[in-house]
């Protein structure tokens, strides 16, 4: 029954020829698609081993998507299909798959070039073909960006290209590091021997804001990625959790400056800040919502940290946690409805999802280590945070149900991530 | 009456004895006063090295030597809290002297805290502990622009255990020179 329903869905949504949004919350059963085994055409081992790993990438991106569910290896070796220009799209429906991806990656010189192409199952249409070509260095990007495609053709918001911020101790002191979604790709930002901490990442991609000791005071940077530049936002006080509006143009920060931790709003473009709170509690983590007119934040004015959210004026507060008595470091889904914040029980930190509608809150982490500092992925389905539950401090993800626990650093302590965010509504 | 007596002709023999036992051992010691006599003639200077050392090395040495002298001692906090505890105000009052004596000398109050706070509250503590040092040591008559804060929250742990006893090292203000 299950299948069947999903097939009509499915396919009643390919036959309407327009962009859909199939919003996959618990419950739903994701996509199942049928990824044979690529075609490889290579003359090299370089290539031949690239080639190999845009397979696993695409593959392993798929698997982690919650929105597609590839089928297994039995069900696949099931299927006879001999000819990859014209796929058995029957003897793949009778096994269970909704779509069918034909892969390819071809050699041409120092470059590869790396074809896709979909096809429903049971209507038997080719739906999607895309092309990447470049350097092998690229292997894994081309995966990603294939994986992206398909995202983005059945309306889901693309994840496997975005990245994740962090800070890392491995090679003595605290320094700003990015690295892909799936762990790959560690690269170090900031070289001041000084300490940074607490990295926001912005909507394009381009801009990560920071805050470093480097001149003494916890001071808050912009870091331009691309352009290896810093430009330094505040300093006086302590600086720090500075999040973009979902357009790029304000940031918001907390500042000790004015004696206790006040939100401010900083316009990148003129240079002007406006100081937001005035409580006698430390008002800190401010976070806007997906549509920019509130912010939630946390703050001890009550006496001891708990959240609140606050229209983006700084007017109208009201407290949004009850239960507890240690609430911090929140941070807003993309869909606005849910919060995943860290609670303190016991001297133990662990992460809870509140939902806004409903008031329902969810734990998802358990055990005695300290789970810390989560951050939604672009899309909402998973989470990155950093837990010190092997030891040393590490950044893991899991999914929004808590499933799918995966550790993505082990050098160091690595802490502090914060996931690129993505504002498809542009 | 007559016992009170005994016991205090026998306090003072036995306080005569000690006396005569101390010149004694002053009468094992002359080499060394001979030695000093021939080289330097003048005994009167002798009680006051002491201080005067300090002073100069202070002078003379780098401030990560100074530092690492420890001249100010660091201290420590209750979980959760901010307030001076009493057991540790000696130490602030101690501390306060040392600057007094050495009324160049800026200093840099860290303050740090255990692990059990959110690395951004954890920030907001350790500086309201590193504020209430510096209030402190203000109250005792020490110059505001002699004094600079920071807070390093969690991140600098003296202890990286996860016990009470790793938490209780690590609640604590330290002092920095940062200028002689």
């Amino acid at each position: 029954m299950r299948k069947i329903f999903l097939l009509v869905f499915f396919t009643s949504q390919i036959l309407a020829q327009q962009e859909i949004t199939i919003r996959i919350k618990g419950g739903v059963p994701a996509i199942r698609i049928a990824i044979p085994p690529f075609q490889i055409r290579t003359y090299t081992p370089e290539a031949k081993a690239a080639a190999e790993e845009i397979e696993e990438t695409f593959r392993a991106d798929l698997a982690f998507s919650r929105v597609f569910s590839p089928l297994s290896r039995d069900l696949l070796s099931l299927v006879k299909d001999t000819n990859p220009e014209r796929p058995d799209l029957k003897a793949w429906e009778s096994v269970g798959a909704s779509v069918v991806f034909l892969g390819k990656v071809e050699q041409r010189g120092e470059q590869l070039r790396f074809t896709g192409k979909l096809y429903d199952a049971r209507t038997r249409e080719f739906i999607l073909g895309k092309s990447f070509y470049g350097k092998m260095k690229f292997r894994r990007l081309m995966a990603h960006r294939m994986g992206d495609e398909l995202l983005k053709y059945f309306g889901q918001i693309p994840i496997f290209t975005s990245k994740i911020a962090f800070i890392s101790d491995r090679d003595g002191n605290r320094e700003l590091y990015i690295m892909d979604y799936d762990g790959m790709n560690q690269v170090r930002l900031t070289y001041t021997r000084g300490m940074e901490m607490l990295p926001a990442w912005s909507h394009n991609g381009e801009m990560i804001a920071y805050t470093s000791f480097r001149r003494g005071n916890p001071s808050l940077y912009i870091r331009y990625i691309y352009q290896g530049k810093d430009m330094l936002v505040a300093e006086g006080g302590s600086n720090i959790t500075p999040d973009f509006s979902p357009d790029d143009k304000f940031l918001l920060y907390s500042s000790s400056l004015p004696g206790n931790y006040e939100i401010y709003i900083y316009d990148l473009r003129t240079g002007q800040r406006r100081r937001l709170t005035y409580s006698y509690g430390s008002d800190l983590s401010p976070k806007w919502s997906p549509d920019g007119e509130k912010i939630l934040f946390s703050s001890d004015r009550s006496g001891s940290p708990q959240l609140y959210i606050m229209d983006k004026n700084g007017k109208n507060p009201r407290r949004i946690t009850f239960q507890g008595s240690y609430n911090a470091s929140p941070d807003w889904a993309p869909d606005g409805d849910r919060i995943i914040y860290v609670s303190r029980i016991m001297g133990r930190f662990n992460l809870y999802l509140l939902y806004l509608s409903t008031s329902q809150v969810i734990k998802l982490t358990s055990g005695m280590a300290m789970n810390e500092n989560p951050c939604f992925s672009p899309d909402g389905r998973h989470i990155v945070f950093s837990s010190n539950r092997s030891g040393k401090y590490q950044i893991y993800i899991m999914d929004y149900d808590g499933k799918n626990l995966r550790q993505l650093t082990s050098r160091g302590n690595n802490l502090m991530p914060s996931w690129q965010k993505i504002n498809y509504r542009r | 009456m007559k016992k009170l007596t005994l016991i205090l002709v026998a306090g003072i023999f036995l306080l005569s004895l000690a006396g005569c036992k101390k010149k004694e051992k002053v009468k094992v010691i002359p080499p060394t006063e001979k030695k000093v006599a021939r080289t330097g003639e003048e005994v009167k200077e002798k009680p006051i090295p002491k201080p005067v050392v300090q002073e100069e090395s202070i002078e003379d040495m780098s401030l990560e030597e100074i530092n690492r002298k420890g001249y100010l001692q660091r201290i420590h906090f209750d979980f959760d809290k901010y307030n001076i505890r009493e057991d540790q105000k000696p130490i602030l009052i101690k501390n306060a002297q040392w600057l007094k004596a050495h009324p160049t000398v800026k200093i840099l109050i860290e303050g740090h805290c255990d692990e059990r706070g959110t690395e951004e509250y954890n920030l907001a503590l350790g500086e309201k502990r590193a504020k209430a040092v510096r209030d402190f040591l203000i109250s005792l008559g020490i110059s505001p622009d002699r004094i600079k804060i920071v807070s390093y929250g969690k991140s600098r742990p003296l202890d990286p255990r996860h016990n009470e006893e790793a938490w209780a090292k690590n609640r604590r203000a330290e002092f920095v020179i940062i200028a002689k």
